[in-house]
């Protein structure tokens, strides 16, 4: 039974910290990943859906608004999960909510254990389409960009290039 | 994929096909469209007995908290429950922000137990209509309990009521104001009324609030004649209350049964789906209409900077369609 409620909704764009300061986006950039959600509207029926979840032990649920809000202010359908999060609970809301991405916060250990445990739930129920994305700086080498190679798996989206981050991962829905 | 492969999955419970045929309803191309009816027609023989709950209140009420306590409840008793929720929070951009399972963490986990959260904007034929449709896919999979959210402001409440077979409308005690704050209407839409968070120090005001909802309800007109609504207390915290609540439903499952005013309450709803769907057919194709599509934005205009009247502007519109 949960003994604090969170009833505060993020609206888009709103809060405050670095964060909350790229939820905005650039006005052109915004554009552009406006007309390809409406590409994407046009050929799907239905706005580009993401679950934005933390898993691990210790998450706090402002980041998992704000993180929200960002793909809200693009124009993204966005189911809010919880923080501290098994990868079996999240991928079981990905299927019912019939999501097209899950934008997962945890960090870069819970990264490299979370793969089984989630992909087999994705797997079992033949979803391995849904397209998953980490949020925060997924490779410190820097060439996070790389992961953006295949169709399905591991994409990553920092604050600092959201917008460009964002219009990849249409890119890969389309 | 065809129908059958659709109609297959749902009636063997495969949560993700369950999941993938509600958002065909929800979809808005035509192909997907058509494709949702074929597997409607197909699972319609096997949905309706389910009981179908409305639940609404006021934001803050504990809507989502009572339906995780409630939902709980009914799934140790062996039931399967599916829970719908109609009206999320939408964010300027179009895009919508939706936290309600957020607060269903146990529920939401059940084998036994659907969540399914739907946005409200950029969708053609309105909420009503996709959630009933939804119902179907939800009662064709084997879900005997049928849980609506609604919040209680605007147009929704009255589409939830008419399709539901009980309408719950959650109230707070001690908000101050409480007859004067709510609105007819929803009392009068109203199968029960609970007054929830009736736990510690809200216990009394919660039988006071209790008591003064029993007046004014006593000032309204019956709408069943075998039905008088009950006032009851819960908390969905200490969970207290909350069995009360299910055996009300029941009852007035039972009452209305023998009665028939349930099988009639359940045909005066598909006749009401029905001009729901022929108004959201006729919006459609007015706004699907070329000429319509084309002089709208200039109409528009005209009628923002005051060149022409509203009723001219309009006037003008549904002449161009009817051509």
């Amino acid at each position: 039974m949960p003994k604090v409620s969170m009833k505060k909704m993020p609206d888009a764009g709103g809060g405050h910290g670095i964060i909350a300061a790229n939820a905005a986006g650039e006005e052109s950039q915004l554009e552009l990943i406006n007309e390809k959600v409406n590409q994407f509207i046009a050929r799907n029926g239905r706005r580009p859906r993401v679950l934005v979840s933390h898993i691990g032990p210790s998450g706090q649920r402002r980041t998992l608004n704000q993180v929200a809000a960002i793909f809200a202010r693009r124009g993204f359908d966005v189911d809010i999960g919880s923080i501290c999060q098994s990868p079996r609970q999240v991928a079981v809301m990905a299927i019912e909510n019939d999501v097209h991405i899950v934008c997962l916060l945890c960090d870069s250990y819970r990264r490299s254990q979370i793969g089984r445990d989630f992909f087999d739930v994705l797997m079992a129920h033949n979803t391995e389409d849904i397209l998953v994305a980490f949020f925060g700086d997924t490779n410190t080498d820097g060439n996070h960009r790389q992961a953006l190679s295949g169709r399905y798996g591991p994409v990553g989206i920092r604050p600092a290039t959201a917008d460009a981050d964002i219009d990849a991962i249409l890119d890969k829905l389309t | 994929m065809d129908a059958e492969f659709y109609i297959d999955g749902v009636l063997k419970k495969k949560r993700a096909t369950i999941a993938k045929s509600i958002t065909l309803i929800e979809s808005a191309l035509p192909a997907h469209q058509e494709l949702a009816q074929n597997i409607l027609d197909g699972l319609l023989p096997y949905a309706g007995n389910a009981i179908r709950i409305g639940i609404s209140g006021v934001p803050g009420v504990g809507k989502s908290t009572f339906i995780e306590s409630f939902g709980m409840m009914l799934i140790e008793e062996g039931h399967r429950v599916a829970v719908l929720a109609v009206d999320p929070s939408s964010s300027r951009s179009g895009g919508s922000i939706m936290g309600d399972k957020t607060r269903m963490e146990r529920l939401a986990l059940q084998p036994n137990a659907f969540i399914r959260p739907s946005p409200t904007s950029g969708t053609l034929g309105g909420v009503a209509k996709k959630t009933r449709e939804s119902m179907i896919i939800c009662e064709a999979a084997g879900h005997d309990v049928i849980l609506v959210e609604t919040v209680g402001v605007g147009q929704s409440e009255t589409a939830v009521a008419s399709m539901v077979d009980f309408f719950l409308v959650l109230m707070l005690a001690g908000a101050g104001d409480e007859l004067q704050g709510i609105k007819k209407g929803i009392l009068e839409l109203a199968d029960a009324i609970a007054i929830n968070k009736a736990d510690g120090n809200n216990i009394e005001r919660a039988k006071e609030a209790q008591t003064e909802y029993e007046a004014a309800l006593n000032l309204m007109e019956s709408k069943s004649a075998v039905w008088t609504v009950p006032v009851l207390t819960c908390s969905a915290l200490t969970l207290d209350g909350l069995e009360n609540i299910w055996k009300a439903i029941l009852d007035h499952r039972q009452k209305l049964t023998e009665a028939g005013e349930l099988a009639e309450k359940r045909r005066l709803q598909a006749i009401d789906w029905m001009w729901s769907l022929v108004e959201n057919g006729l919006k459609d194709r007015f706004f699907k209409n070329p000429q319509v599509k084309a002089q709208l934005p200039a109409i528009v205009a005209a009628v923002e900077k005051g060149k022409t009247t509203p009723t001219v502007a309009a006037h003008e519109l549904l002449s161009m369609h009817n051509q």
